[in-house]
């Protein structure tokens, strides 16, 4: 260990360049002469693994150091130069929109070219088929959609009918004559097997789902599917809500 | 027609690989060999009927390591206050990278990271846009300093921006006539 004197030396002249390269201190403040004369005179008498690896580190910091110095000095010899505590007073001082069209006109954009591959391709593809659900690739979105809820107008506008007591009382009695005990399958009630349009649907659909959350219907659902029947008794009185999702698969009318 | 190697060369320089476009110079000249600059010159001048140019950038992310020369293509007139919207970015990031750029580029490039949120607060940006910058490759960051990165060196021109800051505050506007025009 020919530079354990000399140790603490290499150490505070790394520490020493890694100021300057983080900009706590100016490049110039740097003894870099110094240093160089240092290493230069230690070169021949290293022998020790950690003496070269100290010795190196020095080296390459001081190298750096020296191209910071370099740039500096070109920088401080600029024309230009522009201090930079009055450059922080002046940024402070000048209203923001001088300073963006300021950087407008130095400010040229790249040009780049996002390219896609194969697999970016393959997972788009999945992800989008994720977010439009699990179907089949010939069925296709639902082209229209009735929403009826209590603050919709299409809601308000089915509440406020005059009429809706009736249709209420209509469709319960329909289901009551053409299901027996055993009740009805809900999308053959609401489709009316099938012959009713979407919009009929939807709108029957929502009666059903109205006259089970009043607890006039009764909903059943087993290994034979979902079916519907009217409620026998009082039941628990408690409400229920009941989700109605319509997809209008293609060649629907 | 560009010829075979003219589209490889546009290619590379335009293409976002992982992060970033541009190409370096090196690459070009694995496919051009001793006709570089020959089809160099060929692409300049097609660029810039298109209003582009080429710029070439010396890649150092550490002032320890040697840097390499990397080729961009960037647009060759700066950017017009009404086609703003079209580089992408929001009024306000824009702001924070003006306020930024302009105190690192009065730094010769480099500044602490708390110097660039001190004045950012001054103007009253959010300091998370300094998130945002690095991302985008218009700033590093080593061990708490902040630096000038590849996208800033490519898109900003700074001697511009220098001799307009320092015009600043004393004839602003009239400064136009006697600035250096662009590389």
């Amino acid at each position: 260990m020919i530079l354990a004197e000399l140790g603490d030396q290499l150490r505070e002249g790394i520490d020493a360049c890694k100021q300057a390269l983080r900009g706590e201190v100016l490049p110039h403040e740097v003894d870099t002469w110094a240093l160089w004369e240092l290493l230069s005179g230690l070169s021949e008498r290293i022998t020790d693994t950690g003496d070269h690896l100290l010795y190196a580190s020095l080296m390459r910091h001081l190298v750096a150091t020296i191209r910071l110095q370099c740039e500096w000095l070109r920088y401080e010899a600029d024309e230009l130069y522009v201090d930079s505590d009055a450059a922080r007073g002046k940024i402070a001082s000048l209203p923001l929109s001088d300073l963006v069209s300021m950087f407008l006109r130095s400010y040229h954009p790249l040009m780049e070219i996002e390219q896609i591959n194969n697999k970016a391709l393959t997972m788009g593809r999945e992800h989008w088929r994720r977010l439009g659900g699990e179907h089949s690739e010939d069925e296709e979105l639902p082209g229209e959609f009735l929403r009826y809820t209590l603050d919709s107008d299409a809601g308000r506008s089915v509440l406020n009918q005059p009429q809706f007591g009736e249709l209420l009382d209509s469709v319960n009695s329909e289901l009551s004559q053409a299901s027996g005990e055993e009740g009805m399958g809900y999308g053959e009630f609401i489709t009316r097997q099938g012959s009713s349009g979407f919009e009929e649907a939807v709108t029957r659909g929502y009666i059903v789902s109205f006259l089970i959350s009043q607890g006039k219907l009764e909903w059943i659902e087993d290994e034979e599917g979902v079916r519907i029947r009217p409620r026998s008794g009082q039941g628990n009185g408690e409400i229920q809500s009941l989700p109605v999702i319509f997809r209008k698969t293609r060649g629907d009318n | 027609m560009p010829s075979g190697r003219e589209s490889s060369v546009l290619a590379l320089m335009l293409f976002r690989r992982g992060r970033r476009p541009g190409a370096y110079m090196s690459e070009l000249e694995d496919i051009c060999g001793d006709d570089l600059e020959e089809i160099l010159d060929g692409l300049r001048r097609r660029l810039d009927d298109l209003g582009l140019e080429m710029v070439t950038i010396d890649d150092r992310g550490d002032m320890v390591k040697e840097g390499k020369k990397r080729v961009f293509v960037r647009a060759r007139s700066s950017l017009r206050k009404k086609d703003v919207k079209l580089c992408g970015w929001d009024r306000r990031f824009l702001a924070a990278l003006a306020a930024t750029t302009c105190f690192l580029t009065s730094r010769g490039g480099r500044a602490r990271e708390a110097e660039v949120v001190d004045i950012l607060k001054t103007k009253g940006i959010s300091s998370k846009k300094i998130e945002t910058m690095l991302e985008a490759g218009y700033l590093s960051r080593d061990d708490g300093v902040l630096s000038l990165s590849w996208r800033a060196l490519a898109e900003i021109d700074q001697e511009r921006l220098k001799s307009l800051f320092v015009a600043s505050g004393v004839r602003l506007g009239e400064e136009e006539n006697g600035a250096r025009p662009n590389p």
